[in-house]
């Protein structure tokens, strides 16, 4: 998911470093979660916002509040869920949650291009898995703030369901509740749409 | 999508990873439901793939740091080079000739330069384009004053 930083006590000592002014082991931290920050950032931000200066806004809320960090989960994982909350957050400000136009679908279906399993070259089947994932985007930005949070905890920052349920301070089974029900709706979104 | 064979319920227990035998049984004898599971989960595993370019990476990382930290001094040497390169192409071309009819000829750049400037202060943009004329007009006129 991220890169790794060492067990427990080494992330321990590197976060202490870091909330006590060491530039260097704030960039260590920062390394270590940026990836799913930048994963979750891109997943739920519309394609027409700023990612990198979201990215950044977190990196350094991130830091700012390293130091509230308990060490109770991964380090990654908090972080992802810094991100969850900011672009849940900017969209909530920019009343931009509505996202049932189709503007921009061009981009999200280039993005998406690469990941279609698709052996022959049928242009109608590549057309409609191209529209199902772009959909997948959408859906997901219309779904609840939970269910997007955990859906995006889980297949962007590639979490365990156990880490989702320690970061979001709730058992496990109401994480599995929110991510049934994400992708129920998810998929009943994109199948028109799905080879 | 060829049809219901699992409920939605189902389907969704199964993208979260957490299929009984009975679902486990039918995506085994079904092609079809084999065959969406495959590509749902593979568009799915690729949702947590997704890199962004190394240099953008660092880019946004030092960005961060510097709000964070308060923005240090930093040389960008890279920067620096072509006002090094400048230097040193000065030095090399610069004439080992008598040092008066040098700085005539400079100064005669400048002022040509400077009057073309003068006339379109947008010619700046241009830059070398600029020089290259005023160069060659130059060059025109010393030529017709040495015949």
């Amino acid at each position: 998911m991220a890169r790794r930083v060492g067990g427990d006590e080494a992330v321990k000592a590197l976060v202490a470093r870091a909330v006590s002014g060491d530039r260097a082991a704030a960039e260590a931290v920062l390394r270590a979660v940026e990836l799913p920050v930048w994963r979750i950032c891109r997943a739920l931000l519309p394609p027409y916002e700023d990612i990198e200066a979201a990215v950044q806004d977190v990196l350094v809320k991130v830091l700012k509040k390293l130091r509230t960090y308990r060490g109770e989960g991964e380090l990654a994982s908090w972080a992802a869920l810094v991100a969850a909350n900011h672009c849940r957050d900017l969209l909530r400000r920019r009343r931009l949650i509505s996202f049932l136009t189709f503007e921009g679908g061009d981009e999200n279906e280039k993005d998406f291009a690469a990941v279609l399993p698709s052996p022959e070259p049928d242009p109608e089947r590549v057309l409609r898995a191209r529209q199902g994932m772009a959909r997948l985007k959408k859906v997901l930005q219309q779904l609840p703030a939970r269910q997007q949070q955990v859906f995006s905890l889980r297949f962007f920052a590639q979490m365990p369901l156990a880490s989702i349920a320690a970061a979001l301070d709730v058992d496990e089974g109401t994480v599995k509740t929110h991510l049934h029900r994400a992708l129920a709706r998810v998929r009943e979104q994109v199948k028109e749409a799905w080879p | 999508m060829k049809g219901e064979h699992l409920t939605p319920e189902q389907w969704a227990a199964l993208l979260a990873g957490e299929g009984n035998a009975e679902v486990s049984s039918h995506v085994s004898s079904c092609a079809s439901c084999r065959q969406e599971l495959t590509a749902w989960r593979e568009g799915l595993a690729e949702l947590g793939r997704w890199e962004p370019d190394p240099w953008s990476r660092t880019r946004i990382r030092e960005a961060a740091l510097d709000r964070a930290f308060g923005a240090r001094r930093r040389v960008w040497w890279w920067a620096m080079l072509p006002a090094t390169a400048g230097v040193l192409a000065a030095l090399t071309l610069w004439p080992s000739r008598p040092a008066p009819v040098a700085e005539a000829e400079l100064d005669a750049v400048l002022s040509q330069v400077e009057a073309t400037l003068a006339r379109d202060p947008l010619a700046t943009f241009a830059g070398p384009e600029v020089l290259e004329v005023v160069l060659g007009e130059l060059e025109g006129e010393n030529a017709g004053n040495a015949s």
